[in-house]
């Protein structure tokens, strides 16, 4: 079961180790304890390796590579993509990429900012990383 | 290809493969499920991630409440 969806703040936190990441790991680390999954949307993942350093690069490769029971890379289906180029004139990429997995598999997503996300997602779907 | 193998429990452990159907498929997925922490908690590690007890727990509280909130909105929709 796909728990928790990560957008591109998410992502890139995680991969600097930036001294907020530690939400991030222990949100996966309990989504793992209960053989649950995170999702790691293409789009947001992309998004995420461009904002990088070389060495988080690394980091991201190994990311989704490592616990694939655990850590779910999504492609991004060709039936979403009119919906993604559609929206995109209102919210990243990334965003709307994590929003419609979330809807797929009815995951939370977990963001550094999520109030982009409020007008196309319920409050109580969307985590406010801190 | 599966291998026979003889095993020790305790007691209170043991109690629990009374009630279940298939007591190798139970103790192979707790395995499986076992390996799989395993090798997230490497991977934080080896990513330079320091995981709590605490912030875990803090996480399983919020999102059971968030699962709780969920119910209860769905509930109110389908009345």
């Amino acid at each position: 079961v796909i728990r928790v969806i990560l957008d591109a703040s998410a992502i890139a936190s995680y991969a600097a180790r930036e001294p907020d990441s530690m939400s991030v790991s222990e949100l996966i680390a309990q989504v793992a304890e209960t053989n649950d999954a995170v999702g790691v949307p293409a789009l947001a993942f992309i998004a995420a390796f461009q904002a990088s350093s070389p060495e988080a690069r690394e980091v991201l490769e190994d990311f989704v590579s490592s616990a694939p029971q655990s850590i779910k890379l999504l492609a991004l289906q060709g039936e979403d993509t009119p919906t993604v180029a559609s929206m995109c004139d209102d919210l990243a990429a990334d965003k709307v990429h994590a929003l419609i997995e979330s809807s797929r598999y009815d995951a939370y997503v977990a963001s550094y900012d999520v109030s982009p996300m409020a007008r196309f997602a319920h409050e109580d779907d969307l985590i406010q990383l801190k | 290809m599966t291998r026979k193998l003889s095993i020790s429990l305790p007691d209170d452990v043991a109690k629990v493969l009374d009630d279940v159907d298939n007591a190798s498929a139970y103790i192979a997925e707790a395995i499986v499920m076992r390996r799989e922490r395993g090798t997230v908690a490497a991977m934080l590690k080896r990513h330079g991630h320091v995981v709590t007890a605490e912030g875990v727990a803090a996480w399983r509280e919020r999102l059971a409440e968030m699962d709780r909130r969920k119910a209860a909105r769905r509930a109110e929709v389908e009345k």
